[in-house]
């Protein structure tokens, strides 16, 4: 039967990690020192393409500094990330290479007693390099004679050659996409692009690595997922995995940033290793911002559209520059023809996606995984789409979603799953009446100079990469369920918490399962050793697919704890329950309607300690065999100046449909947050790179690389965050994830939005105040030109 | 690549507690020393590696360099706050240099950054700048060989440049009385919040009636330096003030405008948007000059 | 370099050290001190992650000559609660109006809405969106952390 009343969950509560944030407590891989550790610094690129000749170390030598060069590590080919099956993993990494393929690329790795000293070694390290013809284009890297930024790569054990630069390229094809679009009374085709953003996540990545006297080695690296970075540390490094120890450090920021094994953690392990003392690498800013970046895209979209606002077929191509390293762009782009396709119905369909090396820096998955991108592609195809049929947006949408009982793509042609909850209609609906939709008005009918506007968007993204069959992309987790001798649980898994309150979700979980007080459930510090396999905390997945290995463990100890129970209380354990009594501070085990037959949960796990019958304790390793869409839907309102060009968010509702809500407050913060960075999408962020040098134009400082500040944003009256009313059959207690779909539909509702405003459509990203104004300026010299013709 | 964690500098370091000792001890270190006032700019450029002292002079523990005083116009010590200028400047007869401060940084770079710092560091955008230029500020060097007072606007040379020797020490700002009539504005276009100016722009005027008697306009980031613009100032003084003359004005700042294309914006932006810059803060200063309000 | 001796208060505890003129403050209460709710986050004054409280004012302590405080009382995060661990009511808004995600921008946060209230208790919306415009959060949108501070204020 399905639990909807709660006694834990859904509830607002103080986090518990709580105190140690707003004290300074917390300890992040930045903050972890230990006795004779030494500092790290790498010896990096300034070229962007370039083959190392030599290295000479003997002047950082003489200071009594520790260095490690490209021949003195594995020249093992790995990808960071892992979580394909190995015939679907592209690797071209190695932990110094001998070329490098952007500026910044990691060459030489100095540890000394202070950061001062290593900063002074690595400045004393000599390499003489051999540049080497670089690209920066995708379109140019692609042409038949432009420079090589890979030879070959490996796919899974076999040697990849690469031609003109193409990592990979997906075609996914449904029905007969000619005969789609032959039925339409409409075909509109149009090309969108998104910037190459950057993470911006707080904490530049860092990690400290200790070498152990059994040749092993711990590991605290800012990481989303610590079997992953054991597993790649024990294979580059030959050391069993009994030997490499990865702990779970808070981390300031993911954003998919740390959704690999950073670079520097397989520079600081070898550093260590060859020390044999522990070594801390962080990255400065500068460093960091050469390290990764969100995947850039160029998408044409063709729609075809009956004039009832029936979408007939689809079709989209897209060119993903990916930088220097392919790290996932296979899988992402099986994500991007999953966005594309579940998104609107199309009977006919077709996905073209090619990824490109160019000698810039990385890209990898930046929230939202291509659905950001995708998202402001097709949200802002839709607006296209109704003006040429004549319907309202919201109308169009609601005849053309993806919707409950169809079929979803969670990750991919691969990982497909039936809708068995959907909010949409309900989220587009309340969310119209809460920013008065109808009142908007058009755009041609906007007077003056400062000009409002109202948008829609809506997306969803996966939880998880859960399937019924397994496909190409791992996921499952694992967790530990214990009842302490005075009542208490903890609970353990390798589930990560990048802020959005993933292991207190658990937590609510666990208490809810076991009848316990929300308080009297510890979170256990986490480590590879201690804990079973869970692939990552990424793809929205730590509540769906955590959340229920995490339930299934809580269940499974409580089996056991009411085993005991029984014994004490003489019912049979299936007649017991348990509720959490606030008074006594504890779950209180009871049989229904006898006042005699309860004990508290504390007496009986101390009970069962004293007479030797064992602990409650469990563990689970658990598959989700769904990946349901949270849903999302924005809607906000911008201000454009129109002589300045600025565009201003003052209003905005934002929606999700994750089921059941574990952590009201902090969901809707993780809405609120995925509004702001989505908005930055929009309107503000991008890096582009010096032609000549290779290098970040913004200087790879936060100086020139802008986010938004607070005085950017909305006053807080101004917006609003609600939850539609679901149940996920298939979720914990009936949940759904949240993080990344928060801000997939954000940049596609604000580019319709300003459109709304002063009647322009933006279909590059971001919408800068420059390209406002002069478009502006060029409209009302087309207008002009207009009238004078009439 | 540099590294931001830590100043890799060395350097020596010394914190005078009179001005007299301040202009010995760059006497004594010549080309090499660097006055430190707040140190949010000067810091920032060593970590870039752009300038390296030999010797950091502090001047934060000299006497005589704090203070806010009305005497003929405002007298402000260079090393004072910009907090503490921000506080008095607030509903004053100098509100643009208020807006100008609020606009420039955040609170951290009002606690620890001074008016002498913002002005010495000469940065095209120096918020602080344009109001300076408009209420007709006038600086006062400390060397060797004695005082200097000049004209705010002699003081800049280019990007980053001013008249000052190594040697000498900026101590005073001192305004202008705005006298009666008066009302002043500052404006600025930034990405963000706390912000460098894309464009900025300052104006000061007298008005009678609908005639305005006196008008000073300044811009900040729009030129290698913070720049007047005489030319619309001739043209609107003495003039009765209707909407054609001030936009006719601000199609004048555009042209007289030099800027360039860098990662904040574009040449093409900056002149569009100075213009309009300019006509916001001239009507803002318009209405206040009769009281209107802030 | 001249190594010089400074003294300071931190958190109310007396300090006197030996420090290098180009040693920033923010390593020194870092790795010094071992005060690491102190964030190295931009090195460059832009996001606010290493904010302390300088004789009560807020400084950016990545911009910060070590020597530059002596004599100074310093206010890191982890010392805004009482030495019994008794939170400030600052810290207690940010928990109870969930104002903290991944925790990294909390300190510097904390410290400036600690700022504010001391010079303005009654300060408006408005107020606090410019005092926490320094500081950066990536996660929250600064939603939350402009409720937390509102709560803090006032009527």
């Amino acid at each position: 039967m399905e639990q909807r009343v709660f006694s834990t969950i859904g509830k607002v509560t103080r986090r518990k990690e709580g105190i140690a944030r707003v004290t300074g407590k917390e300890v992040f891989s930045s903050d972890v020192t230990l006795p004779g550790m030494l500092f790290a610094r790498v010896l990096r690129s300034p070229y962007p393409h370039a083959k190392v000749l030599s290295v000479d170390t003997e002047e950082a030598e003489k200071m009594g500094a520790i260095c490690v060069t490209p021949d003195e590590v594995p020249q093992i080919r790995y990808n960071e990330r892992q979580v394909s099956i190995p015939s679907k993993t592209y690797r071209d990494r190695t932990v110094l290479p001998e070329v490098v393929r952007h500026v910044g690329e990691g060459v030489v790795g100095v540890a000394a007693r202070t950061e001062a000293l290593a900063e002074e070694a690595v400045r004393r390290v000599k390499v003489e390099w051999e540049r080497l013809p670089a690209v920066f284009d995708p379109f140019e890297a692609m042409k038949e004679g432009a420079p090589a930024v890979h030879e070959d790569v490996m796919l899974g054990d076999v040697r990849l050659p690469i031609k003109n630069n193409i990592a990979c390229v997906r075609e996914v094809s449904e029905g007969d996409i000619e005969e789609g679009f032959s039925i339409a009374d409409f075909i509109v085709e149009e090309e969108f692009r998104t910037g190459r953003a950057y993470h911006t996540q707080l904490e530049t990545k860092a990690v400290v690595c200790r070498p152990e006297p059994d040749g092993g080695i711990t590991v605290w690296p800012t990481a989303q997922s610590i079997h992953n970075t054991r597993q790649l540390l024990g294979r580059i490094f030959d050391i069993p995995l009994s030997k490499v120890n990865v702990v779970r450090v808070p981390i300031g920021g993911a954003f998919g940033s740390s959704i690999q094994m950073n670079t520097a953690v397989a520079v600081c392990a070898a550093l260590a290793l060859k020390a044999k003392r522990p070594v801390k690498l962080c990255l400065t800013r500068e460093e960091d911002m050469y390290d990764h970046c969100k995947y850039p895209s160029i998408i044409r979209l063709k729609y075809g559209i009956k004039k009832d606002g029936t979408i007939t077929a689809g079709e989209m191509q897209t060119v993903v520059d990916i930088g220097a390293h392919n790290i996932q762009a296979y899988p992402l782009l099986g994500c991007m023809a999953g966005w594309f396709v579940s998104l609107y119905r199309m009977p006919h369909m077709h996905f073209h996606g090619t990824a490109v090396y160019t000698n810039k820096a990385p890209a990898c998955a930046m929230q939202g995984y291509g659905n950001p991108q995708v998202s402001f592609a097709v949200e802002s195809m839709m607006d296209i789409l109704a003006e040429k049929v004549g319907m309202d947006p919201v109308d169009l949408r609601l005849k053309n979603y993806v919707g409950l009982g169809e079929t979803f793509w969670g990750q991919g042609p691969t990982v497909r799953s039936i809708i068995r909850s959907c909010g949409v209609e309900e989220m587009l609906s309340k969310g119209k009446e809460k920013i008065g939709w109808d009142k908007r008005g058009k755009p041609e009918e906007k007077r003056g100079r400062y000009r409002r506007g109202i948008g829609v968007g809506r997306s969803f993204h996966t939880s998880g990469t859960g399937a019924p069959m397994p496909g190409e992309v791992i996921d499952y987790s694992t967790a530990m369920v214990k009842v302490n001798e005075d009542g208490s649980v903890d609970y353990l898994t390798a589930l990560m918490c990048h802020g959005g309150g993933t292991l207190e979700a658990g937590a609510k979980i666990v208490a809810e399962v076991m009848g316990v007080p929300l308080d009297k459930v510890g979170i256990s510090p986490s480590d590879t050793r201690s804990t079973g396999y869970d692939v990552c905390t990424h793809a929205t997945r730590g509540v769906y697919c955590g959340g229920a290995a995490i339930k299934k463990a809580a269940e499974s100890a409580k089996k056991i704890l009411l085993e005991f129970a029984s014994r004490l209380l003489e019912v049979n354990p299936d007649a017991l329950q348990i509720r959490p009594d606030e008074e006594l501070g504890q779950g209180v085990i009871f049989l229904e309607g006898a006042k005699d037959k309860a004990i508290t949960v504390g007496e009986v796990a101390k009970t069962a300690q004293l007479k030797g019958w064992g602990t409650a304790i469990a563990v689970e390793s658990h598959r989700q065999v769904n990946c349901p869409p949270c849903f999302v839907t924005n809607f906000i309102e911008v201000e454009v100046d129109t002589e300045t060009g600025n565009v201003r968010p003052t209003r905005a509702v934002a929606a999700v449909d994750a089921g059941t809500v574990i952590n009201p407050d902090l969901a809707a913060g993780q809405l609120e947050g995925g509004l702001c960075r989505g908005i930055g999408l929009a309107l503000l962020e991008d890096t582009d790179y010096d032609r000549d040098t290779g290098e970040l134009t913004c200087g790879a400082s936060l100086v020139d690389y802008k986010t938004y500040t607070a005085v950017d944003m909305p006053f807080v009256d101004d917006l609003e965050a609600f939850f539609a009313n679901t149940y996920e059959p298939s979720g914990p207690f009936g949940a759904k994830g949240v993080g990344e779909a928060a801000n997939n539909c954000t940049a596609g509702t604000v580019a319709n939005a300003v459109y709304n405003a002063i009647g322009i459509r933006f279909k590059e990203a971001p919408i800068t105040p420059e390209k406002v104004l002069k478009a502006l300026k060029e409209n009302g010299a087309a207008k002009r030109r207009a009238e004078r013709n009439d | 690549m540099i590294n931001t964690r830590i100043l890799t500098q060395e350097f020596d370091y010394f914190a005078p507690e009179s001005i007299k000792q301040v202009v010995e001890l760059l006497e004594r270190h010549g080309e090499g020393a660097r006055v430190i006032a707040g140190g949010t700019d000067l810091i920032n450029q060593m970590k870039e590696e752009k300038m390296s002292p030999s010797c950091l002079v502090n001047i934060m523990n000299v006497k005589g360099l704090r203070y806010i005083k009305e005497d003929e116009g405002l007298r402000i010590g260079a090393a004072t706050k910009l907090r503490d200028v921000r506080a008095y400047c607030f509903k004053s007869r100098y509100v643009a240099l208020y807006e100008a401060i609020s606009s420039l940084g955040k609170p951290q770079v009002w606690n620890m950054g001074t008016i002498g710092g913002n002005l010495c560091n000469a940065s095209p955008a120096a918020d602080t700048a344009p109001p300076l230029l408009v209420f007709k500020a006038r600086v006062k060097l400390v060397g060797k060989d004695g005082e200097r007072e000049l004209l705010l606007e002699d003081f800049f040379t280019g990007v980053n440049s001013t008249v000052l020797q190594p040697t000498e020490l900026m101590v005073e700002i001192h305004l202008d009385p705005p006298g009666d009539g008066a009302g002043n504005a500052f404006l600025k276009v930034a990405r963000v919040g706390a912000d460098i100016s894309k464009v900025s722009c300052a104006v000061f005027l007298k008005r009678q009636g609908r005639t305005c008697t006196e008008c000073r306009v300044a811009l900040g980031a729009v030129a290698p330096v913070p720049m007047r613009v005489k030319v619309v100032e001739e043209m609107i003084e003495g003039r009765e003030i209707e909407e054609s003359l001030v936009a006719k004005a601000s199609e004048i700042v555009s042209e007289e405008v030099k800027p360039i294309d860098d990662i904040r914006s574009s040449a093409e932006y900056r002149r569009q948007v100075a213009a309009v810059t300019f006509r916001d803060v001239f009507w803002k200063a318009w209405d206040r000059a009769i009281g209107g309000k802030n | 370099m001249n190594k010089r001796k400074v003294t300071f208060t931190v958190n109310g505890e007396r300090h006197e050290l030996v420090v290098e003129p180009n040693e920033l403050l923010l390593n020194v209460l870092r790795e010094k001190l071992g005060l690491t709710g102190t964030k190295y986050a931009c090195g460059k004054g832009q996001c606010g992650a290493c904010t302390v409280l300088v004789n009560g004012e807020s400084f950016l302590s990545c911009l910060t000559l070590a020597v530059a405080v002596d004599g100074a009382e310093i206010r890191t995060i982890e010392g805004v609660a009482e030495p019994d661990g008794t939170l400030d009511p600052i810290q207690e808004a940010f928990l109870d109006s969930s104002a903290i995600q991944c925790g990294f921008c909390t300190p510097g946060m904390v410290l400036m809405g600690r700022e504010l209230l001391n010079r303005n208790p009654r300060a408006t919306e408005e107020e606090i969106r410019e005092q926490i415009k320094g500081n950066l959060c990536r996660c929250t949108g600064y939603f939350s952390i402009v409720r937390a501070i509102k709560s803090c204020c006032e009527k």
